[in-house]
């Protein structure tokens, strides 16, 4: 056995492989994709178990690994975000059989499968077990890692999918990885959603609930969420505390005397996530009081930007990883960079779909 | 050009044997070393030579026996003689079977060739020569290639084992579900000799344990399939790298020795259960088991999983519901939260019906390690593990589980805080240490017995940990071991020591923090022990001891089955398909409500690649039993059913989209003798396959549906070329050795009632006693019960003969009019069948509350079993039977005759005798069938009638 002591970028780099990637690109960095990777292999070992659970034994593996710049809570906190997105991780509530579940909400890993994505590249989705990638044993080396989202890249006329597939891998139809919900104007939608909280019984506002305040142009979103003021009444999007965990996503109809009626969201089958559905009513009250959430598009000619100021929901950013890539950068909460040609129709998905306005 | 071939072969093989002469490396027909044109010129004058002289001569016996071996080598894996026709056509007319194993035995004598040894061998005695002597059939080698990847880590470990031991594991450890292939494993000396030959193909010189340019066949073919192409690859890789590294010396031990020689006593540690606790979003502590990995504790010691079919388990201190065996199976590494703990012996888990070994081996796993009150450290994942040794750290969080609440003095003193815990007999309490612990603290631990060291901190940096307890962690041969070493004091070195190496001396370790890598480590557990060596010449230090455990990963397409979000649940976890389509056995589906899933089915013949799936249909989850069963229904219908009856396996299949999939697998036998349905010049005939040599050692007799106690002797040779079958259909048994090949071809006619088996089903039973009658009705009805069905509607065919035999043996123990009234009872409807029914259960006899009692009980049960239980008690309690055995045996007649047996016809004569004396208990135990058939209870009917 041969013990050696290593230096915290020589560990990142044996770490990497360790986790199939190729450590000596890493450059003894944390990087999203070893992130990933490490929250895959999490998943698999601790699954089904609570977000915060997840993120919290990444980052307490990784954290001698980090530089004193690095922040490595938002790190691992994105990456898991985007894995959840992709659909690589699944967060879906606990079921009954899960009796050793510590919150509602738990993460689950995706099965192994694939979606092909527009310009022929295919994404690779889920973990099994101890393989955190589940592909044949010459694919892992033609392995992309774009941020935390795993592509392979088919040469030409090689029958890349129909590998995968006779290999184990189940492939995701476009409809079924995006679960896009149905077009619908955004008066139906948000009547919808409060007829059923009409139903839900009348009681004392709780503790501690923030609510999503309707929108200024220019404001940013975190700042739109105040906590409920007593004289307060109306229809909100919000958000109540629990004792452990991340706070739940509801709809609240506020009423005078801190009375409420309050539906927490999700969606039949958890096909969506609670904030998904939460960021797609707040889009349509937002549009219905005439200030609708705006998106930007940049173009440089070949290639175009579309930047975000709010979240969108999961489905809507799966549809927009189909063309394109998504970046950070300052001015706004996220980006999708991708070509000209494909930006038009990803514009008007976004004004039908989630009733967003394009903004100068 | 026959006899030069003949001669040069026999040089060839002389050459061979002499080269390998104390390697114990036998010769292998298939290693004749010849290019394919070579043979095909050899085959076509074999072929002409014997259309000739109309018997395959001796002189060129080595010829005929090279040309066996490529057959074997070749052919589909479906029928061994058919195929050998095809390469050699007049074979059919003027071949010798016998003659082939003579010639083979006579390879093996001249040559020190290989001898085909097992259960698989003995069955098929002649067949088994050639195809052991192409080393590989083509058909096998993807289950071959899978076989070698899934064991790549254990091979790479067990590298240096003999020949036998290592043939023995490979055999062990597959647990996949190709019949074919387990047959194949069962050449352990051939299986062996191929991993090793495989591993050193790339060693120039040495003897090999198979002729290099065969292996180089072996492997182009293997190569020929990427999937598999890539799998061998990589196996080869680990294997090759483990032959080095065993050069160099292999630390770390095996975790199980292959022979089931006793486990090493680390093992066991590790390997234990280990009290867990999670906090809930309510502030309170879930107290739960972290259940060990049974698999890998019966796959240890040797056992198949099969062994748990006669068992039954049951946490102890829960709802007391026995679950078959195999649930332990599933139960492995999951985490189970508990609803009572108890001092006693600190068992959770009960076994009923193990042997003594089996028993003597889980035992030590169905308890908690240590006593009240146990030392539970909070994890970063959140989760609080039982810490062995209970030695308390400072600066950790902890978790104490005792059974009483403390002293109020041991509360203060540690600032324990206590907690709410849903575990009845269980107090729990929260603790905190402190960066630096003070007397008061050490007198507390002590009043609790709990230790204190100071230590070195070992921490994993980058992977996370697959933790079974506090040191104890899992990790994979590919997974780099890197610990974080650092101390709460001035550390001058940290001395590492990894199982008995020599200790490594780290000194320069920077601020008291180390990042410390072991590299990948072979399977097996290593033990690692870490000595913080403080500046302070006055510090009492303590080694940090750990437990790694390595293991090889598991099958991925295992584990997503495993992780999946839906899933298959059956009932009884060991029902056949055909349990499923008589509704002996259930299925349903578990998955998120709202969520559709698709049920497929997958068909497949020998070579077990992926068929083209059957879609059955699409389902909103969850899907109870009765729904799963109209899907499965698909499967019963005349267009497959003869596929699914032919077929090697059938695999059912749930899917739904990134949730993944579940699949149950269902294989059938394949049997030395078997039957087949072919079509031939616009017939169907019925052909026996003999594969046992069993030639004229056979007896035929043929059963028709009109009279299915009554056989027509039907000449063997007929049915070896094929003989038709009587309209609608018959029974065909074949006799061998005392085995029966019983086989029901069904043909094209329609049958939807009794009557249409024939003018009327006649039974032959005038001139015997009552006793003798049912006796001889039940050595029929199981004759029936378990002959295959081929062709359309035989499944029905087959059903419908077996109603017919359990009307009879209704008539005959119940009396004839009451057992008709039963029987037209099932086919009447609503308020009819509950009058009906109130009338049978009146007429039961006895006391009416017995009739109610176990029609409703029936009702209530799941299977035979339970239902035999309650039966039981209930004929006690009403005093219409005190004996169990007749009771039982009431309960038996009436739900499942095929289980009936008389061992002892003296006693059989007796019990039947008994049971026959007693109506009241038969028509009991057939009215308990009948309300089971018709799914409602004496209760509902009256409750209907009253609403009307």
């Amino acid at each position: 056995m041969k013990i050696a002591v290593l230096s915290r970028q020589q560990a990142i780099e044996r770490v990497g492989y360790s986790l199939g990637l190729d450590g000596r690109v890493l450059n003894g960095e944390l990087s999203p994709e070893l992130i990933g990777q490490a929250l895959r292999r999490a998943a698999s070992i601790l699954a089904p178990c609570s977000r915060y659970e997840l993120e919290r034994s990444v980052r307490q593996t990784l954290q001698p690994l980090g530089s004193p710049g690095d922040v490595l809570d938002l790190m691992v906190q994105e990456v898991l975000e985007s894995l959840i997105v992709h659909r690589d991780l699944l967060e879906m509530r606990s079921t009954a059989e899960e009796a050793w579940a510590s919150a509602d909400m738990m993460i689950r890993p995706a099965a192994p499968s694939f979606v092909k994505r527009e310009d022929g590249s295919i994404a690779v989705l889920g973990t099994a077990g101890d393989v955190i990638t589940p592909i044949p044993e010459d694919l892992p080396a033609r392995l992309v890692h774009s941020g935390a989202l795993r592509l392979l890249v088919p040469t030409s006329g090689e029958p890349l999918a129909r590998r995968l597939k006779e290999f184990g891998l189940i492939e995701l139809t476009e409809k079924a990885w995006l679960r896009l919900p149905r077009v619908e104007p955004a008066g139906k939608y948000v009547e919808e959603w409060h007829r059923r909280l009409r139903d839900a019984p009348i009681g004392s506002r709780p503790e501690g609930l923030l609510i999503c305040k309707p929108t200024r142009r220019g404001m940013i979103y975190r700042d739109r969420w105040t906590p409920a003021a007593v004289e307060e009444t109306g229809l909100f999007v919000a958000r109540r505390p629990q004792r452990f965990g991340a706070d739940l996503w509801c709809l609240v109809d506020l009423q005078p005397n801190s009375a409420a009626r309050i539906l927490d969201l999700f969606s039949t089958g958890d096909t969506l996530r609670p904030c998904d559905v939460a960021w797609q009513i707040q889009m349509a009250l937002d549009e219905r009081a005439g200030l609708a959430q705006a998106f930007r598009c940049r173009s440089n000619g070949v290639r175009s930007m579309i930047d975000f100021f709010s979240p969108i929901p999961s489905w809507a950013e799966r549809r927009l990883l189909l063309v394109g890539r998504r970046q950070t950068g300052p001015g706004y909460l996220y980006s999708y960079e991708m070509a000209t040609t494909a930006a038009d129709s990803e514009r008007r998905f976004l004004c039908e779909s989630l009733w967003m306005v394009e903004q100068n | 050009m026959l006899a030069s071939a003949q001669s040069d072969l026999e040089r060839h093989f002389s050459a061979l044997a002499s080269a390998r002469v104390g390697h114990d490396f036998p010769v292998y027909a298939f290693e004749h070393g010849l290019a394919s044109a070579e043979l095909a010129a050899l085959r076509s004058e074999l072929e002409a030579q014997l259309r000739e002289v109309q018997r395959p001569l001796p002189e060129y016996w080595l010829l005929w026996s090279v040309i066996a071996a490529e057959v074997g080598y070749s052919y589909d894996g479906d029928e061994y003689w058919q195929s050998f026709s095809l390469e050699v056509p007049s074979w059919r007319f003027y071949g010798d079977r016998n003659i082939i194993r003579d010639w083979f035995r006579m390879f093996a004598n001249r040559f020190s060739g290989f001898s085909p040894r097992g259960r698989w061998a003995d069955h098929f005695s002649i067949i088994s020569w050639p195809i052991t002597h192409s080393i590989l059939p083509r058909y096998l080698q993807a289950h071959f290639a899978a076989h070698l990847h899934d064991m790549r880590y254990d091979l790479a470990q067990h590298g240096d084992l003999g020949i036998a031991q290592l043939g023995s594991l490979i055999q062990l450890r597959y647990y996949g579900g190709s019949a074919r292939f387990r047959d194949f494993l069962q050449q352990t000396e051939l299986t062996a000799r191929l991993v090793l030959a495989l591993r050193d193909e790339d060693i120039q010189g040495g003897v090999s344990p198979v002729f290099r340019s065969t292996l180089g066949r072996i492997v182009g073919d293997l190569e020929g399939h990427q999937a598999v192409r890539h799998q061998l690859r990589e196996a080869r890789k680990v294997l090759r790298e483990a032959r080095f590294r065993s050069n160099q010396s292999l630390f770390g031990r095996p975790v199980v020795a292959p022979n089931g020689e006793s486990r090493d006593s680390k093992y066991d540690r590790v390997a234990r259960a280990k009290l867990m606790a999670r906090a809930t979003s309510d502030g309170a502590w879930r107290i739960g088991i972290a259940i060990p990995d049974f698999t890998d504790i019966l796959r240890g010691e040797g056992f198949q999983f099969s062994v748990l079919d006669n068992t039954r388990i049951r946490f102890a201190n829960d709802d007391g519901r026995w679950m078959p065996g195999r649930a332990l199976l599933s139960y492995s590494r999951q985490y189970r939260p508990i609803s009572a703990l108890t001092h006693a012996g600190m068992a959770f888990l009960e076994i009923d019906g193990a042997d003594a070994r089996l028993r003597a081996l889980l035992q030590p796993f169905f308890k908690l390690q240590g006593s009240f009150p146990l030392l539970l450290k909070i994890y970063e994942d959140g989760t609080a593990r039982q810490v062995h040794g209970n030695h308390v750290r400072a600066e950790r969080r902890y978790v104490i589980v005792t059974s009483d609440p403390l002293p109020g003095d041991t509360i203060a003193k540690l600032e324990l805080k206590q907690v709410v815990s849903p575990v009845v007999g269980v107090v729990a309490y929260e603790l905190g240490t402190p960066a630096v612990l003070t007397e008061r603290h050490f007198q507390a631990l002590k009043q609790l017995s709990f230790g204190y060291g100071l230590r070195a901190c070992v921490e994993p940096v980058g992977l996370l940990p697959r933790r079974s307890g506090e040191s104890n962690s899992t990790w994979l041969p590919s997974e780099e071991v890197i610990l974080r070493l650092s101390a709460d004091f001035a550390v001058s070195e940290f001395v590492v020591v990894v199982n008995d190496e020599p200790a490594v001396h780290i000194e320069d370790a920077g601020d008291s923090d180390a990042l410390v890598s072991f590299g990948t480590l072979p399977i097996g557990v290593h033990v690692v022990q870490v000595i913080a060596v403080a500046k302070a010449a006055d510090l009492r230090l303590e080694p940090e001891q750990l437990f790694l455990q390595v293991r090889s990963p598991e099958p991925w397409l295992e584990s997503a089955r495993k992780q999946a979000g839906v899933k298959l649940v059956m009932e009884p976890v060991n029902a056949s398909l055909q349990d499923l389509l008589t509704g002996k056995g259930k299925i349903s589906a578990l998955g998120p409500r709202g969520r559709v899933a698709r049920i497929d089915a997958f068909i497949r013949d020998a070579h077990g690649c992926d068929p083209t799936p059957m879609t059955l249909g699409n389902v909103d989850l969850p899907v109870d039993s009765d729904a799963m069963d109209r899907v499965l229904q698909k499967l019963d219908s005349d267009t497959v059913m003869g596929r699914v009856e032919s077929a090697v396996c059938i695999d059912i299949d749930l899917s739904a989209d990134e949730l993944g999939h579940d699949r149950l697998s269902f294989h059938q036998e394949v049997q030395p003798l078997r039957w087949k349905l072919e079509h031939r010049d616009g017939s169907l005939l019925g052909r026996l396959v003999d594969e046992a040599g069993a030639d004229q050692a056979v007896v035929v007799r043929r059963y028709d549906l009109c009279s299915p106690d009554r056989y027509v002797a039907v000449k063997v040779d007929d049915c070896y070329a094929g003989v038709s079958v009587p309209a609608a259909g018959a029974l065909f048994v074949a006799r061998h050795r005392g085995q029966r090949y019983a086989v029901v071809f069904g043909l094209r006619e329609r049958v939807t009632s009794l009557a249409d088996l024939g003018a009327r089903v006649d039974f032959d039973v005038t001139g015997h006693t009552t006793e003798r009658a049912v006796a001889m009705l039940l050595v029929h009805y199981r004759r029936w019960h378990g002959a295959r069905a081929l062709g359309p509607l035989s499944s029905v065919h087959r059903s419908k003969v077996l109603s017919a035999f359990e009307l009879q043996l209704a008539r005959i123990l119940c009396r004839k009019n009451w057992a008709d009234r039963a029987n037209a009872c099932l086919t009447l409807q609503g308020l009819q069948q509950s009058n009906q029914f109130d009338l049978l259960q009146r007429e039961v006899g006895g006391s009416p509350g017995f009739a109610i009692a176990v029609s409703d009980k029936a009702l209530e049960c799941n299977d035979v079993r339970d239902i035999e239980h309650h039966f039981v008690d209930k004929a006690q309690a009403y005093r219409v039977s005190s004996d169990a055995t007749i009771s039982a045996m009431a309960v038996a007649l009436a739900l499942c005759p095929a289980e009936v047996r008389f061992d002892n016809w003296a006693r059989g004569q007796e019990m039947l005798r008994a049971l026959i004396a007693n109506p009241t208990l038969l028509r009991g135990a057939y009215l308990a069938k009948l309300a089971k058939d018709i799914g409602r209870s004496p209760g509902e009917g009256r409750v209907a009638r009253q609403s009307i």
